[in-house]
């Protein structure tokens, strides 16, 4: 009921007299979706998701995908500034690991130059530590990391991604020296859970369900998720005494140079996608937290985020 | 064959030229890799030090070409004679008519689309490999980039460039 | 053992009904058809196929998924053989002595024993999987950096087989590879080297246009200037379709040797696909009684690594279904395909789904079978892709090829990148250098860096981690002595020869 009050803006009113046989049901007729990534991983799967859900929802008829992976994002974030200019039809998928590379890569094109239509899902963080470990609890790891940092190696993804920058986040939050971090970076989840597990590393790092099942199975013990509140079971780091809350976020990005009416006629098509049954669906399934914000309050949080996100890779020493 | 054998000159400029270019990309990598940052932090080796090992291979490999040059030439080379390699000599139209595909590929397939690239493409090879047909052959290319687009676009709905023939073809999966 | 075999036999109970053998055929030939072409790989494959599962059970799903990665991983060889097109990093080692096979009218066998050796080599690996995959696993999370980084140094032995003629012009192109590996950012530090601010460049250069530059379109570049007016340089259907008596002798030791050198390496987590390939060619390449035929077209060369290559994808199963670690970009797939039905593999999946695991596992029997069925008569359609008149195949090459490597990034620098590797390769081929160092160089050097440099950030600047762990240091002892017997033995026997001269 209160979508349709919400499509009932003024501007469903311009699209139906564009499209008056698609009136408010079908808004966009052939939906370009960029994904900055190649096919099968994250905001692919998100991407194709909210492209489903959306076309489910009648708020688009076709989707036409295009797939550009590489550095982080940024090279489908520049091939969509390029192509997607004013083009209301358009949406591209980002989140907070472009941010990290852009800020990373020196990147000549930024997301400032895309217009923010909405945060749709976050993924929180965990840190853990081998079964066998000798640290019970992040206290237990962060005093070792105190007594000799270089003793302590976090494996995680790549060098200043969301892993990275959580151990640095929790490290500076426990007032220690974040710049001797001894972060191991991992070529995919997979190489990081076997290091882990293994016992190669002293502690590790990961978005929580990349290591949910290895936690369930008795193999990793979680010291700490970064979610606002508990997540399966798991003490948030505020509760393990580090008072820091990081999402692994993701979202939708319209072209550059949209009016706020044809901002505002994406969104509404995104919303409708995200009311849908098949969007609660993939949620449940793939287990990602709902996480929406749109417009002006998205473009606030993602302006937000870039500046937290450089402070704190400065303090890791990592951009030179 | 037809033309006459190279002359050892040129064989010692090429060879010359290409020991030359390995040492040069040794030098070259030497360069980039000290203008790297050392700092490794807990490894104590940093991004630097594998570059300044290959670089330092480069310039070694390279120097010990110019020596087997200034020492008779290379060992175990390859005949000059084409005859000899039982090929025939240098064929220009062959080599460029495969380059002028590629080039005009790699021009095209932004604008023109996949499909038309696909079929530019085979055209020109096709006649670099001495077809004289250049009408069936951009046919063919053709039928293969549209079967190739179709299966990619509407089956797997990966994109590929739709280009000119977007309105004919379509650009979304099924 | 025996509940191992009970469990079993009710998994063929599950993969034999009619509609889970649809499934499994339609995978098979599925992953074939993609495997052929270049630019799709199964794990693209069982991405945009995810959406299916909700419409199927599980079961069904899963043995279509098993089908489509042994067909992918089989199909590739195909057009490497054919083409000198590797589709994978996996296929690039069958390139080498598989399309020189095919250049000398021996496609028909070359294609058979690739066949034959992925099914005898994917069917011993299952049984390892069957009846050792907790043990091997455990084993397995004993490789850290450390050992990875021993693995490595072993593994670059295998560039000697590949230096041809000339020591120093092989040794040369190994270092253009490494050279070329280093471009991009750097993974332990975030660095960016040798990319020159191309952004394209910052992921680092992918093997496949590297080795489809080298080898397609160096080779297309190098036959239309020095071979093109010679009539009949392909001889099409020359040989017989059929392995011959000889053939089978030199293929079955390879096919088991390969799945001895593959399926470990799939089951350790950051192994990798191409290195057991590489190596299997290498070992073929020492042990082998024909040498001079290796660089022609030695049908061992194609039996070993092709082998290698479906008994290390088996091996990747292992830790997926044991640990549920991911250990290849569709293994990742699959267990997201896991996933979507609410499955976590692990331990527990062999106590809680056993119908489903041991369905699975007996499906990658039958998946086998039927992708040994369904290839080798298609090999009398294959080899006459190679009747097709010069002008047109070695058009369709270049399309192929160029379609792969746009499809990485839908970047016109990948076309570029293919084109100017092209030249490179028609250069060395002039010249006499041989092209399969740098694309060893390529896979090896990145790996070994960042092994190298983990394993030292852990033991914080302690080079001694790699003699002091069991494993480096027996497989770098190892390393040594494959470097130094044969030429200790070789000094030896001059020596010998010099004391004693001839009567």
């Amino acid at each position: 009921m209160k979508r349709r009050a919400f499509t009932q803006g003024a501007l469903a009113a311009l699209t139906a007299a564009q499209f008056p046989s698609l009136a408010r049901a079908q808004a966009i007729g052939t939906l370009k979706m960029m994904i900055p990534a190649n096919p099968g991983g994250g905001w692919d799967s998100t991407g194709r998701a909210l492209a489903a859900a959306m076309q489910s929802a009648k708020a688009v008829g076709s989707v036409q995908f295009e797939n550009k992976g590489g550095a982080a994002g940024t090279l489908g974030l520049a091939q969509f500034i390029n192509s997607a200019k004013g083009d209301p039809n358009a949406l591209m998928m980002g989140g907070m690991v472009m941010v990290g590379g852009i800020l990373l890569n020196k990147s000549p094109v930024d997301l400032s130059m895309v217009t923010p239509i909405a945060r749709l899902t976050s993924e929180y963080e965990v840190i853990v530590v081998p079964a066998s470990s000798p640290h019970k609890t992040l206290a237990d790891l962060l005093a070792a990391y105190k007594a000799n940092p270089g003793a302590v190696s976090w494996g995680g993804g790549s060098a200043g991604g969301t892993d990275h920058i959580l151990a640095g986040m929790v490290v500076k939050a426990a007032g220690a020296d974040a710049t001797k971090v001894n972060y191991v970076p991992f070529k995919g989840g997979g190489e990081a859970v076997a290091a882990i597990v293994g016992g190669h590393v002293t502690a590790g790092v990961s978005g929580l369900s990349e290591f949910s099942e290895h936690i369930k199975g008795g193999r990793m013990r979680a010291l700490g998720v970064s979610a606002p509140g508990r997540k399966e079971g798991i003490l948030t780091l505020k509760e393990a005494g580090v008072d820091v809350v990081l999402g692994n976020w993701r979202g939708a990005f319209g072209g550059p140079g949209l009016s706020s009416a044809q901002r505002d006629g994406l969104v509404r098509a995104v919303k409708a996608g995200v009311d849908s049954p098949a969007w609660r669906d993939t949620l449940v399934k793939q287990g990602w937290d709902e996480a929406w914000l749109a417009g002006d309050a998205y473009k606030a949080f993602v302006d937000e985020d870039i500046k937290r996100i450089a402070a704190i890779l400065d303090s890791l020493g990592m951009r030179k | 064959m037809g033309l006459p054998r190279i002359a050892p000159a040129t064989r010692t400029r090429a060879e010359l030229a290409l020991s030359l270019g390995v040492l040069g990309l040794g030098v070259f990598a030497a360069v980039v890799a000290f203008g790297l940052p050392e700092a490794g932090g807990y490894a104590r080796i940093g991004p630097n030090f594998i570059p300044k090992v290959v670089a330092g291979g480069l310039i070694l490999l390279g120097a010990w070409l110019l020596a087997e040059l200034a020492t008779g030439g290379w060992r175990d080379r390859v005949p000059d004679d084409p005859a000899e390699r039982g090929e025939h000599a240098f064929r220009a139209g062959g080599f460029w008519w495969v380059t002028a595909g590629l080039v005009a590929q790699m021009a095209l397939i932004r604008h023109a689309g996949f499909v038309l690239a696909a079929a530019v493409l085979f055209a020109c090879v096709a006649r670099g490999f001495g077809s004289a047909r250049p009408a069936r052959d951009a046919a063919i290319g053709l039928a293969i980039g549209l079967a190739i687009h179709l299966f990619f676009v509407k089956l797997l709905n990966v994109g590929l460039p739709a280009g000119w023939l977007a309105p004919l073809i379509g650009t979304a999966g099924l | 053992m025996i509940e191992t075999l009970a469990a079993l036999a009710h998994g063929f109970g599950v993969a034999l009904q009619p509609l889970n053998l649809l499934w499994g055929l339609v995978g098979v030939t599925l992953g074939t058809a993609i495997g052929v072409l270049p630019g799709v790989g199964p794990a693209l494959t069982v991405a945009m196929l995810l959406p299916l599962t909700s419409k199927l059970d599980p079961t069904g799903a899963l043995i279509m998924f098993a089908g489509i990665y042994y067909g992918a991983m089989y199909g590739g060889s195909t057009t490497t053989i054919l083409l000198n097109t590797p589709g994978e990093s996996a296929s690039i080692a069958t390139a080498l002595e598989g399309n020189r096979m095919a250049k000398r009218g021996r496609a028909g066998p070359a294609l058979a024993t690739a066949a034959i050796g992925s099914f005898v080599a994917g069917t011993l690996a299952t049984v390892l999987l069957t009846l050792l995959a907790p043990v091997v696993v455990e084993v397995a999370l004993k490789f850290g950096p450390a050992e990875y980084f021993a693995l490595m140094v072993f593994a670059f032995v295998t560039v000697a087989a590949v230096l041809g003629a000339s020591m120093v012009r092989g040794l040369a192109m190994l270092f253009v590879g490494l050279l070329l590996g280093l471009v991009g950012i750097d993974e332990q530090t975030g660095q960016m080297r040798f990319a020159f601010g191309v952004p394209e460049l910052l992921d680092g250069i992918d093997v496949v246009v590297l080795a489809v530059g080298l080898f397609a379109v160096g080779e297309a570049l190098y036959v239309a200037a020095y071979q093109s007016r010679i009539a009949g340089t392909l001889e099409r259907m020359g040989g017989s379709l059929w392995m011959s008596r000889e053939d089978w002798k030199r293929s079955w030791p390879a096919w088991l040797r390969a799945t001895a050198i593959g399926f470990p390496f799939g089951t350790i987590p950051a192994g990798g696909a191409e290195i057991p390939t590489f190596l299997s060619y290498a070992a073929e390449r020492k042990l082998s009684r024909h040498p001079e035929e290796f660089g022609h077209g030695a049908i061992e060369g194609v039996a070993g690594p092709e082998a290698a290559n479906n008994a290390s994808s088996t091996g990747v199963l292992v830790p997926l279904l044991t640990l549920g670690i991911p250990t290849s970009a569709t293994a990742a797939i699959l267990l997201a395909a896991f996933q979507n039905y609410g499955l976590q593999p692990g331990p527990l999946l062999f106590q809680s789904q056993a119908a489903l695991v041991w369905g699975l596992i007996a499906s990658l029997y039958i998946g086998n079978v039927i992708l040994l069925l369904l290839n080798l008569p298609l090999i009398g359609l294959w080899v006459k892709v190679l009747a097709i008149p010069r002008p047109l195949l070695y058009g369709g090459i270049l399309v192929f090829a160029t379609l792969g490597a746009y499809s990485l990034h839908q970047s016109v620098v990948d076309l570029v990148a293919l084109y100017v590797f092209g030249l490179l390769g028609f250069v060395m081929r002039r010249w006499g250098f041989p092209v399969a160092p740098a694309v060893i160089g390529l896979i090896l050097g990145p790996l070994a860096e960042a092994q190298f440099r983990r394993a030292l950030a852990i033991s914080q600047g302690d080079p001694s981690v790699f003699l002091r762990q069991p494993i480096a240091a027996t497989l770098l002892a190892l390393t040594v002595l494959l470097v130094l017997v044969p030429w200790l033995y070789k000094v030896v026997r001059e020596h010998r020869a010099r004391r004693r001269p001839p009567a």
